[in-house]
């Protein structure tokens, strides 16, 4: 929960230049490789289009395939629970642990288990948790949360992990990224043999066979769903192929869009516990399926869409905003485009109403989007759902009632631009406006206003007509000044 | 063929020259554009802001405006935009003006693409020796599909030496009020475009929607740089003048 | 939640009856992907390229002699003081037990499973290998343990050149056809980029991964 806007939280991100450095140089790496792969793949967007399909077809049939999923699983031995939202996932999970007395739970990645402060849960029943991703053990010792859904420690510096590390007991550890993820090989290799439960989340659970599919490239995940007695699977409810042959385009689409690796290193495709004669494998295995806010979103025709997601990372990659301020700006689990529709869609009301506004609406997250969700569109429809319920700022409202009047009808728009040119003689110096108080502060604090020019386009069309009607040679060009800021430089 | 002109409300009061090299320009290649003194402002500030009933009744101006002519050709590809992507979301719920929206949008062209696709113009015989690199807008190129023309006219410009620009395909940050509300952010984001323009080192920034470019041309002015901040539109045409003055004097 | 709650909800959501029927789509890959097929010499050279790209090694074989030469080759580099192998029958194709003499081998099956987290070397076979990708394709039961190459240090795969597919679709399992409890597909050795995208290698699985591959027939 945020205490502040998303204004201020971008604020203080943008004076921290080694948060910045390091997500700028990450995220250049992925989208240049993301590129990479795909231009040499080939026929991107047919790929992409499958894709959206194919999520689009499940997600409207989402009730068929929910439950043959659900019954499929239970077919190979697993358990199911349904949660109607965070709180109702997190005690299935407590309770699964308290049943096997549970004093380790190691980890994987998941979203989802950050989105229901699973960690926390579990710690207040006094269970330890340990998170085995290199990141999201990184993140974890520093006592923070993920700030890229792909990479959460994109924003950690090596000297900073050379720092947690030894803390938790490396000791004389370089920066060399071989000794500190040597550390964690050895710290964490003790540890999964001895926790008394794994929770994993699932990047697809395949409908036709009950199938809970990982994608990791560290081999975390196998290690916690196949070493302690107990697998917890969490996921969204939204999380679900139809088929085998339909992870087969995923199997392409998520790793090329979330690092641009042509392949990731483990897909990980678990169906049920592990069956007669078999000596390894958990023993058990447990499937959470969340709601929390998602089916609000289905039959929402400007929403549905976001269901679609498949949690790659790629508009956070290519985000000019996510770029500036990071992950922990959106003050919510799922940052960046994907987090500024998702995270006020999921918890509707004032305290994320201010998300979708963190956007310049320049549309590289749809472009980069494997499934095409029109992110950039969703938070325009954010921003009108905002203002319908009353949660925008009044003086904006009456800002756009004036909009309105002024230029619904050319003639007042006319008039009031004249006018607008004896007001603002008393701000513009050198054809330009570098007061940095007033309604323009945002832009002139560090950019230059243009002036209303001596004579609007309008004005002069008349006079512009009549000239080229009469075949006048056109005089030449410039004589009616460059644009406002650049005749300002000339001046100085 | 009776071509209307879409001047933006932006070009109208702030960047008329904009406008006038475009007509001019037109006019040199045979095209006399009308300009319909109703239309006003496509509604894009209140549109994206939230304030759907607002922008409708702002963006009617357009559908009036509009309503006798074969074509409509604008100076910013953003404006277009927002007539080919939103308009039918924002008149979804009227079904006379969603078509009017609909036959607007498709007889609506961003200044290049008229040039290129729909008077088959890729030279206008524009001479501009200068070094100049490109600033693509994000709704002119995602929104609209502009991508290729500008760059098309501008290699055909004799003397000019495009240079490419780093991350051209960035926002530069404005985003209408965005660059308000998010004052900080998006001064952030200029700063990083301003940098790249001028690791370029050219004497000329280009681009097609005059928000971008006031945007970085306004950066730019704060920091004292010295590079030319131009429309195509207006690029065309003073090359256009200079050929003919060399013509003249040669 | 109760279950069918859950579910009505989202039927309710989205207009639809119980039972109703669900409307064809357009699956899996698209058509100009699955109607493409490499010849079988194209698929193990791919294979043996995709394979290095990922970040493993492999070779081609012609015959056993050569195989058991480059195994042994591997070995003596590698000094395992202990080596996991799949168990049964499993691996009796490839004759290797001969080699393993000299070596503390655990079988898989017989020795503890627990005993697997200290082999430095796992020798396996595979289900299937994807030239695509450089991938091979592990699928547990009793014999085939997923420990095998999980834990090792350093994963050797044993396979024939008919095991390789061109693409990943023609592996995974069609409908209704009896999915393993784990299918694993392995594509390298296990890596991290979460230190400053500095890529490094062997986090958590292992740090290698070779892979033998058997031309010819098998006997
Ligand atoms: S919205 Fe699209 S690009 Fe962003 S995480 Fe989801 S699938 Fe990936």
């Amino acid at each position: 929960m945020s205490q502040t806007g998303i204004r201020e939280r971008a604020k203080s991100a943008l004076q921290d230049p080694l948060l910045q450095q390091a997500v700028q140089f990450t995220t250049d790496r992925l989208r240049t490789r993301k590129a990479n792969v795909t231009e040499t793949f080939g026929r991107w967007q047919a790929w992409r289009d499958r894709g959206r399909d194919i999520r689009a077809h499940t997600i409207a049939h989402l009730d068929f395939y929910l439950q043959q999923f659900a019954d499929n699983v239970r077919a190979a031995g697993g358990h199911v629970h349904f949660a109607a939202d965070a709180e109702e996932a997190a005690q299935a999970i407590v309770d699964i642990a308290k049943k096997r007395r549970a004093k380790l739970v190691v980890k994987s990645k998941s979203m989802v288990s950050e989105e229901i402060h699973l960690n926390r849960h579990l710690e207040d029943e006094g269970v330890q948790v340990v998170e085995t991703d290199l990141g999201e053990y990184i993140i974890q010792l520093a006592g923070e949360t993920p700030s890229h859904i792909i990479i959460p420690s994109i924003h950690k510096t090596r000297e900073q992990i050379r720092e947690l590390f030894t803390k938790a007991g490396g000791e004389n550890l370089t920066t060399d990224t071989k000794a500190l993820t040597g550390f964690a090989r050895r710290t964490l290799r003790t540890l999964f043999q001895s926790a008394d439960i794994g929770v994993t989340g699932c990047n697809f659970g395949i409908a036709e066979s009950g199938t809970v599919v990982l994608f990791t490239n560290e081999g975390n995940a196998d290690m916690v769903a196949n070493l302690p007695r107990t697998h917890v699977v969490i996921m969204g409810m939204e999380r679900i192929l139809p088929s085998f042959a339909d992870l087969e385009v995923f199997s392409h689409l998520l790793p090329k869009s979330a690092t641009g690796q042509n392949v990731i290193t483990y897909m990980s495709c678990f169906t049920g516990p592990r069956r007669d004669g078999e000596a390894d494998g958990a023993r058990e295995l447990h499937v959470v399926i969340l709601d929390n806010g998602r089916s609000r979103q289905l039959g929402d025709a400007d929403f549905q869409d976001i269901l679609h997601c498949i949690r790659c990372g790629a508009c956070l990659n290519v985000c000019p905003v996510y770029r500036q301020i990071g992950g922990h700006a959106y003050g919510s689990v799922y940052p960046g485009p994907v987090g500024a529709v998702l995270t006020p869609l999921l918890n509707p009301g004032p305290e994320y109403a201010d998300l979708p506004y963190a956007s310049s609406l320049c549309g590289a997250c749809f472009e980069a989007c494997p499934v095409q969700i029109p992110l950039h569109d969703m938070l325009v429809k954010l921003r009108r759902r905002h203002v319908a319920q009353g949660l925008a700022k009044r003086g904006e409202r009456a800002a756009f009632r004036g909009f309105r009047l002024v230029f619904a009808r050319a003639g007042r728009y006319r008039a009031i631009i004249r006018s607008g040119r004896l007001g603002q003689v008393l701000v513009a110096r050198h054809g330009g406006i570098d007061a940095r108080i007033g309604p323009l502060r945002g832009w002139t604090q560090t950019r230059r206003a243009p002036v209303l020019a001596k004579r609007s386009f309008r004005e002069s069309w008349p006079g512009l007509r009549q000239e080229l009607r009469q075949g006048n040679r056109p005089p030449a060009a410039g004589t009616e000044g460059a644009p406002a800021h650049e005749t300002a430089v000339n001046k100085e | 063929m009776k071509v209307a002109l879409f001047v933006t409300c932006l070009v109208d009061s702030l960047y008329p020259q904009v406008g006038e090299a475009m007509v001019r320009l037109l006019h040199q290649l045979g095209v006399d554009v009308d300009f319909p003194e109703q239309q006003t402002c496509c509604g894009q500030p209140a549109f994206n802001s939230g304030y759907w009933d607002d922008a409708r009744e702002v963006a009617r101006t357009l559908l009036d405006a509009f309503d006798p002519y074969d074509y409509v050709v604008s100076p910013s590809g953003s404006c277009c935009g927002m007539i080919h992507h939103y308009y039918p979301d924002l008149f979804a719920g009227d079904a006379q003006s969603r078509r009017r929206a609909g036959a607007l949008a498709e007889k609506t062209y961003e200044f290049s693409q008229f040039l290129v696709r729909v008077l088959g113009v890729s030279d206008v015989g524009a001479s501009f020796p200068a070094r100049a690199t490109y600033h693509p807008s994000c709704h002119g190129s995602r929104l609209l599909g502009v991508r290729d023309e500008p760059l098309e006219l501008l290699r055909h410009v004799r003397g000019l030496e495009l240079v490419p620009l780093a991350h051209a395909a960035d926002c530069c940050g404005f985003g209408g009020t965005f660059a308000v509300k998010m004052g900080e952010l998006s001064g952030a984001m200029v700063e990083d475009k301003v940098r790249h323009v001028e690791e370029t080192q050219a004497q000329v920034l280009v681009g097609t929607d005059m928000g971008c470019l006031m945007n970085i041309g306004g950066r730019m002015a704060r920091e004292g740089r010295r590079v030319r901040v131009m429309h195509l539109a207006q690029l065309l045409y003073e090359g256009t003048q200079a050929q003919h003055r060399r013509e003249i004097v040669g | 939640m109760e279950e069918q709650a859950f579910l009505a909800r989202i039927r309710e959501r989205l207009g639809r009856q119980d039972g109703a029927p669900v409307a064809p789509y357009r699956r899996g890959a698209p058509e100009f992907w699955t109607g493409r097929s490499l010849s079988s010499a194209d698929r193990v050279s791919t294979f043996v390229e995709r394979f290095a790209q990922q970040g493993g090694q492999a070779w081609v074989c012609p015959d056993l002699t050569d195989l058991h030469n480059r195994l042994e080759g591997l070995l003596r580099d590698l000094a395992p003081p202990a080596i996991g192998v799949w168990g049964g029958d499993t691996l009796k194709e490839f004759q290797i037990d001969g080699l393993l003499a000299r070596f503390t081998v655990l079988r898989w099956g017989e020795a503890p499973a627990k005993s697997f987290a200290d082999t430095h070397v796992g020798i396996t076979g595979c289900a299937a290998a994807i030239a695509d990708t450089g991938t091979l394709m592990m699928a547990a039961d009793a014999w085939r343990g997923r420990s095998v190459h999980l834990l090792p240090t350093v994963h050797i795969a044993l396979l024939h050149a008919r095991q390789i597919k061109t693409r990943l679709g023609e592996a995974l399992p069609k409908p209704g056809e009896r999915v393993p409890s784990s299918l694993h597909f392995v594509s390298g050795p296990s890596r991290s980029s979460d230190i400053e995208n500095d890529l490094s290698i062997g986090v958590h699985g292992p740090a290698a991964v070779y892979a033998l591959v058997l031309a010819g027939r098998a006997t």
